[in-house]
């Protein structure tokens, strides 16, 4: 069914449409949880309070923003809340459990596993406001006007924030680049 | 060396093309299914019959917007204004005076309003509303003169219980400068301090003191000769004030 019309469902309370809409943007919500924090089941918990958030606040929505932008532009401002009561009290290490690799067997095998970690560890080294910018400029594919309106921020900081962000993670992986 | 924002422009380089593709590549672990039933049963729960009325016009969202606990502040605020009211009617041998006592109580309602605001008052639901239909300034705005609009009615329903010892419009014009002039008060505190603390002893002082004022000797009396068109006048001014500080606090809250 067209979003749009899910969207209307949902907004006049019926359960189906508010459980599609929340079922189809879990994996995208949880995915710009994952690449942010590095953490599954933290993850997972930001994901819940955004949707809960997002059903709080669904009757004030309207289409002048597409919805994705709206949505994200929850969890975006979730994420900034959660940075700043985590700075105010650190949380202890999680372990990585459902990436948790098996050993892989060839040595072709052993070099991607450690891209996969060489690139977990730049996205992890970025400041997180570059971070947000490149996971939401390249993995879901938002333009920069959009993540200024999901962020907040004018599109100009965008764009630097990406450039910055790149240049850092080029830095980082330098030799796997060239 | 390429210009800062080039990537927009020009388009990526090839180290940079491969590093996007590594991380559009990066997995995300999956999240089981029965997990993600949770969640949609979990959020779907929190939705509410207000948020139903999603189409409601202006007053009747500002409305809606006036939780349960405030309604039952002010439920508490008028018992207490009307008990006091009706205490003092029933029982001539009350030595408070019961115009003093009206006079110190009639802003409660509105301080507690104030007080109940601040405290609830979310960051990320600030962020949520100002997506809403209605700008949540006004919505705000709209709401701090429903509350100040009940704060009246409470006390003009009190006004009517008293003794009529004495005209009732001068009475009701001292109450609604004092209501008028805490409020204005009220709103630049929360303006410069977001706290709800110093709300909260502003209210416990307020009451004790303006009461221990107004009973010394011919205070009151003094107050009740001022001719009916100075009090009106005092309470526009009044009025004036809260409507300014209204203005300024929602602005500033909501910037």
């Amino acid at each position: 069914m067209e979003e749009s019309k899910l969207v209307k469902r949902a907004q006049k309370g019926d359960r189906d449409a508010m459980e599609a809409l929340i079922g189809g943007y879990y994996p995208l919500v949880f995915a710009y949880f994952y690449k942010n924090t590095g953490r599954y089941h933290q993850s997972k918990d930001l994901t819940q309070e955004v949707f809960i958030k997002m059903i709080s606040g669904l009757s004030g929505y309207r289409p002048r923003a597409a919805f994705k932008s709206w949505l994200f532009a929850i969890a975006s401002n979730h994420l900034k809340n959660h940075y700043r009561s985590a700075s105010r009290r650190p949380e202890p290490a999680e372990l990585s459990e459902a990436l948790q690799e098996v050993l892989p067997a060839d040595s072709r095998e052993i070099s991607r596993a450690e891209l996969r970690q060489d690139i977990r560890a730049a996205l992890e080294k970025l400041p997180p406001e570059q971070r947000e910018a490149v996971v939401l400029r390249f993995y879901h594919d938002f333009t920069p006007r959009e993540i200024a309106e999901v962020t907040g921020v004018k599109e100009a900081a965008i764009k630097s924030r990406i450039r910055y962000g790149l240049d850092k993670l080029k830095k980082e992986l330098e030799g796997y680049a060239e | 060396m390429r210009r800062k924002n080039d990537i927009i422009s020009q388009g990526p380089s090839k180290e940079e093309q491969k590093i996007i593709a590594w991380l559009r590549k990066e997995p995300v672990p999956e999240v089981p299914q029965e997990e993600v039933q949770t969640v949609c049963r979990t959020a779907a729960a929190y939705y509410t019959r207000p948020q139903g009325a999603g189409d409601a016009g202006f007053w009747l969202a500002a409305l809606s917007c006036l939780t349960g606990g405030t309604a039952l502040l002010w439920i508490l605020a008028a018992f207490l204004l009307g008990s006091c009211a009706a205490l003092s009617a029933l029982t001539g041998s009350l030595e408070a005076e019961p115009f003093a006592l009206l006079i110190a109580l009639s802003p409660v309602p509105m301080l507690s309003f104030a007080i109940r605001e601040l405290q609830y008052r979310d960051s990320s639901l600030v962020q949520l509303e100002k997506t809403c239909k209605y700008s949540p300034d006004k919505i705000y705005f709209a709401r701090l003169w429903i509350g100040m609009a009940f704060n009246m009615l409470f006390v003009a329903l009190a006004g009517t219980a008293f003794p009529r010892s004495g005209p009732l419009l001068k009475l009701l014009f001292l109450a609604f400068t004092a209501m008028f002039l805490m409020g204005a008060a009220a709103l630049a505190v929360m303006s410069f301090l977001e706290s709800a603390l110093p709300l909260s002893l502003m209210l416990a002082a307020w009451v004790p003191g303006a009461f221990w004022l107004l009973c010394q000797d011919g205070v009151l009396d003094l107050l009740m000769g001022v001719g009916t068109g100075i009090l009106a006048a005092g309470a526009a001014a009044g009025l004036g004030l809260f409507a300014a500080a209204a203005v300024k606090t929602t602005k500033r809250l909501y910037a």
